[in-house]
């Protein structure tokens, strides 16, 4: 038999169709079957044998989740050691540069600032931004 | 609001999640690969890939839909980087029904499951996700990435290689 022409094309959308459509109308239209469509019918039939296969296949699903989440630390992780690295070097930067066109003396100053002000600033950031993540 | 609590890190409702879908990404995957081996590792890599970008999933579509996806992206890569010819499953779980019934359903299956096989990647899918579970074309377009036409086309033609393959070993007779 050959399957190449339109009608076999007609058979498969009217197929797919009515097996969505629960109308009547569709169900009466196709009252004529021809031996294409027989043919289709029985080879779909058929194809449906692997739905009722059975096979044993074991998946931990707490053991996957338990990956996914450690993997997605191991991203965070690697993120932040980034942005970091390129936050100081932004700053290192910054500093040089002000030494160098300005003087030598703001790095002085700067240092002084930092380990003044530093206890009563990053500290209590830190500690808010760990309270807020844990609500 | 399962999907809500999963992307929140409530690992109770993503474990929900991959619990209630497991069975259609078993038989889907199956079906993809006619190996139970292979298709224990698309089912774990795609629910590990699940887990890590739940954060992409949007509510827009179904979650099924989505795994789905990642289970044909999977397999497509592991098709990509091996190459290898698909091992077809000689073994099936024995039925209540009896001996005899298990060989005939199990020489069905095995039949069947190699014409499924001898189908392109391409069309299996389509092919898979038309007849089997019953999406639509604009659903198959937008898992596979390709455009509606494409996907009728693909059914059409995939549908046709079946039935000669049948034809072939008069099962239609």
């Amino acid at each position: 038999m050959n399957f190449k022409g339109k009608r076999i094309k007609k058979v498969i959308d009217n197929y797919y169709e009515a097996k969505t459509s629960s109308t009547e109308e569709n169900y009466f239209q196709r009252y004529q079957i021809d031996e294409v469509e027989e043919k289709f019918n029985k080879a779909m039939e058929k194809m449906d044998v692997v739905n009722n296969a059975a096979h044993e296949i074991d998946v931990n699903t707490f053991q996957i989740i338990a990956e996914g989440e450690s993997i997605k630390v191991r991203r965070r992780e690697k993120k932040e050691f980034i942005m970091f690295l390129v936050l100081a070097a932004c700053i290192l930067f910054v500093v040089v540069s002000l030494s160098i066109l300005v003087s030598m003396k703001i790095f002085i100053y700067l240092q002084v600032a930092l380990i003044t002000i530093m206890p009563f600033s990053i500290i209590p950031i830190a500690v808010i931004a760990k309270k807020g993540e844990k609500l | 609001m399962l999907v809500e609590k999963a992307k929140k890190g409530n690992k109770s409702a993503l474990n929900t999640l991959l619990t209630q879908n497991y069975e259609l990404l078993k038989g889907y995957a199956l079906k993809m690969t006619g190996d139970p081996h292979l298709s224990q590792d698309i089912i774990q890599e795609t629910m590990l890939k699940a887990v890590v970008h739940i954060e992409r999933f949007k509510p827009r579509a179904k979650f099924s839909t989505w795994l789905i996806t990642i289970a044909t992206n999977v397999y497509r890569d592991t098709l990509r980087k091996n190459r290898n010819t698909v091992f077809i499953d000689e073994t099936m779980e024995a039925s209540v029904a009896g001996l005899e019934e298990t060989a005939l359903n199990n020489i069905k299956y095995k039949v069947v499951t190699e014409i499924l096989m001898g189908l392109p990647y391409e069309k299996r899918s389509v092919f898979i996700l038309k007849h089997y579970y019953g999406y639509s074309y604009e659903e198959i377009a937008e898992i596979l990435k390709c455009p509606i036409g494409t996907v009728r086309s693909r059914l059409h033609n995939g549908i046709k290689q079946i039935l000669s393959e049948m034809e072939k070993r008069r099962m239609l007779d």
